[in-house]
């Protein structure tokens, strides 16, 4: 009689950049011993059989589908070469995809979702993008491909290390943060970096990408700045002019020191104090650090406001909108203060049609039925600007996790494990173009039970 | 197992497996020799119709006529392409065609290029000669192609945005069957260039074989295999004869050269044979030890040879 069917084969889809080191990372992976046989499949026909490994060509060759979805194009040179390839699956236990340069991951990721035979055999283990850490702000602002591989990926490799300061690395960690909240981002001097980071990362377990990082899912924080100062004791003046609003919000806390790290334990608070109660102020009065939020008021803009500081230390202040909108400045009479540590906590708002993340986190349980329709009505109308999307879902009446991951319009949904232990929650995300946050967060708890 | 293929006397059998190699069986099931075909893979293959030669071609773009005498080489040629898809003789075995990347080629009986279309639109999916006649079609991305061995201009294109798999001429040569990736079947019709798109099956199509009458064709898609009648007006408004018989998957059908039986094989390992055109079609089973990916009938009609994916080959005698 027949055997049951084999568990299906994990791929990994790797893309960056021309120059961003994928040569580098397949060649490490292809000599590296991991015990694993991969057979990988290039973007132009290489070598057979690099130390008993598979190696593939392929040439690029992208299919539209005739299913009606306007964004579904597949690499019909993958449905071929994967065809091919699962029929010797004894061969093989990982299959690894090069893809070029200016490749668009979208077809790529697509393909496991529309054919038949990959879908039941194969499975997208990972999407893993490689970031040249130096160059890419030549590219990222206006390379479509660089933002879709950026957004598409699963694991995020800012490799060539050695070639910027930490200061430019943390700068550009920022960027690709705000545009995929949910990836791994690993910092890589010539690709090195350790296999189970790149394989077996079961792209669809957003848990596992929540154990990584717990802090991914970012809430939407009420401030988009916020910078260290080392500050003596006395008055300092902080002086604005007038900007797109006519106040703007304010917090200052001490913190530790002036470095990255130091800015973390004051975020939660920062977050707290903006949420509490409305503190008009003008310029007569006085700002001391703490959990108050000041909302410093511009209609005579400029102006100069007074922050008085008890004792000498470090100062993070936090700020409603990029200090930059109003030209503001911290100044100790005339000295005028650069932060020793700065982070941006939304991307510019000349950034507002490029990619960003919106992550959604619940405890509750869900309608399916009302889930169902509402995801598919944001995928039909979204689905061109909503690059992927994934999650873990507590269904009301079931046990076990529901886990789904989607690209552009495809969804691909599956009971998975029973909760046990931990406690039945939801935790999505999308990463996409022209996220609209407010209505996408409305729209889910509109679905809960 | 890649392919499985009666030799033209139907006295043994030759095996494409999927590490490359090639081996020779005799009719009770004995190894008569076993070759490296394609070391990186073998793609496709097709017995001479009338002499003890074959040929193959593989993912090394290599295509090479052998003789199933001793198993030598009689030519190796160059496919223009590193990834041979298939391979054809034409009915008359005076031709051989083969696929490769985006280009046809056809060399002469021995080995002489006669013709070379290097450009499709995509990738060579398929390519079949009319039986019959020395016409090729070729499928890709992007529809069906007809080509001439006497011009060096494809003869027709037959387009429509879809990426069709495999195709197959009905004998009368009126039309050109195609399998899609996008799950249906298309009629072209040669003459007109019409086309007629027959949808509703759950995956994509791989399996097509039209019988010697021309008026049914054959196909898989899903779990049942599926026959068009295309007599009178032809298929357009009918409904198709479904012919439920496997668990799985189906990944094989054959119709008889000159009878009306057709064969499916499945992923679920059964073999079963069917009469579509009489009121009781069910004639009968048989449980394979693994996926059946190969069927073929004898030239006689009598008995018909089935692969399975592990390597396993069954000889089934018509009942």
């Amino acid at each position: 009689m027949t055997q049951p069917a084999p568990a299906p084969v994990p791929v990994t889809v790797l893309t960056g950049f021309l120059g961003s080191g994928k040569t580098t990372l397949l060649n490490r992976i292809l000599t590296e011993n991991h015990g694993k046989r991969i057979a990988v499949i290039e973007n132009e026909f290489g070598e057979v059989g690099v130390d008993q490994e598979l190696v593939i060509g392929a040439e690029e060759e992208i299919f539209e589908m005739n299913n009606g979805c306007i964004c579904c194009t597949v690499r019909g040179d993958l449905i071929r070469i994967l065809g091919s390839l699962m029929k010797r699956r004894d061969q093989f236990d990982h299959i690894m995809i090069e893809t070029t340069g200016m490749a668009d991951p979208g077809p790529v990721a697509q393909t496991f979702f529309v054919d038949d035979e990959m879908k039941e055999r194969l499975t997208l283990d990972a999407i893993v993008t490689l970031v040249d850490a130096k160059h890419v702000w030549e590219h990222i602002d206006d390379q479509d491909e660089v933002k879709e591989q950026i957004a598409f990926a699963d694991v995020i490799l800012l490799n060539k290390t050695d070639l910027v300061s930490p200061g430019e690395l943390d700068k550009l960690e920022v960027r690709v943060r705000s545009m995929n909240a949910g990836a791994k981002i690993l910092r890589t001097a010539n690709a090195q970096v350790g296999m189970d980071a790149i394989l077996d990362q079961g792209g669809f377990d957003l848990d596992r990408a929540l154990a990584v990082d717990p802090q991914f899912l970012e809430p939407e924080f009420p401030f988009e700045w916020a910078g260290i100062y080392s500050l003596a004791a006395g008055e300092h003046v902080v002086s604005l002019h007038a900007g797109p609003d006519p106040s703007m919000q304010f917090v200052a806390l001490e913190v530790q020191s002036g470095e990255a790290h130091a800015l973390e334990p004051a975020i939660m608070p920062a977050v707290l104090a903006f949420s509490g109660a409305d503190h008009p102020t003008s310029q007569a009065d006085i700002i001391v650090p703490g959990d108050t939020r000041y909302d410093l008021q511009l209609a005579d803009a400029p102006a100069a406001f007074r922050i008085r500081v008890a004792k000498a230390g470090y100062y993070a202040l936090f700020t409603e909108h990029h200090p930059d909108e109003f030209r503001a400045r911290l100044l100790s009479g005339a000295a005028e203060h650069t932060p020793l540590y700065q982070r941006v906590f939304k991307p510019d708002h000349e950034h507002d049609e490029a990619v960003t993340s919106v992550g959604i986190t619940d405890a509750g349980a869900l309608d399916v039925k009302k889930f169902n329709a509402w995801i598919s009505e944001v995928l039909q109308t979204q689905g061109q600007d909503i690059f992927r999307m994934k999650g873990v879902l507590n269904i009301k009446g079931r046990d076990r996790r529901f886990v789904f991951q989607a690209v552009h319009m495809l969804f691909d949904g599956r009971l998975d494990r029973e909760w046990g232990a931990e406690t039945p929650h939801n935790a999505l995300i999308f990463i996409g173009r022209n996220l609209d946050r407010e209505a996408l967060n409305r729209g889910f708890r509109a679905c809960l039970a | 197992m890649i392919a499985l293929r009666w030799t033209h006397d139907g006295r043994s059998a030759l095996a494409g497996l999927v590490g490359g190699g090639l081996v020779m069986l005799s009719r009770d099931g004995d190894e008569r020799w076993r070759r490296d075909g394609h070391g990186f893979g073998l793609s496709s293959l097709a017995c001479h119709p009338s002499s003890t030669q074959a040929v193959t071609g593989g993912q090394d773009g290599r295509v090479r006529v052998w003789n199933l005498e001793d198993g030598a080489v009689v030519a190796d040629l160059d496919a223009g392409a590193p990834w041979v898809e298939a391979v054809r003789w034409n009915t008359a075995g005076t031709m051989l065609a083969a696929a490769a990347g985006r280009g046809v080629r056809v060399w002469s009986r021995d080995g002489v290029l006669v013709r070379e279309w290097p450009k499709h639109r995509a990738t060579v999916s398929d390519l079949q000669w009319q039986p019959g006649r020395d016409l090729l079609c070729s499928t890709s991305y992007g529809g069906v192609t007809l080509l001439d061995p006497a011009r060096d201009e494809p003869l027709r294109q037959f387009s429509w945005q879809g990426s069709s798999l495999v195709a197959q001429w009905s004998p009368s040569g009126k039309y050109i069957a195609t399998g899609e990736q996008d799950s249906s079947v298309h009629f072209w019709i040669v003459d007109t260039g019409k086309d007629l798109q027959m949808t509703g099956y759950p995956v994509k199509i791989r399996e097509l074989s039209w019988d010697h009458t021309s008026r049914y064709l054959a196909t898989g898609g899903g779990n049942e295999a599926v026959v068009w009648d295309c007599g009178g007006k032809g298929p357009s408004g009918r409904t198709p004869i479904l012919l439920p018989g496997h668990e799985q998957r189906v990944t094989a059908v054959a119709y008889q050269h000159g009878g009306s039986l057709l064969a499916s094989g499945g992923a679920d390992g059964r073999v079963v044979l069917w009469q579509p055109s009489a009121k009781k079609v069910l004639v009968g089973a048989t449980q394979l030890s693994q996926a059946v990916s190969q069927l073929s009938w004898s030239p006689d009609d009598r008995e018909l040879l089935a692969g399975c994916a592990n390597g396993d080959v069954a000889v089934i005698s018509r009942p």
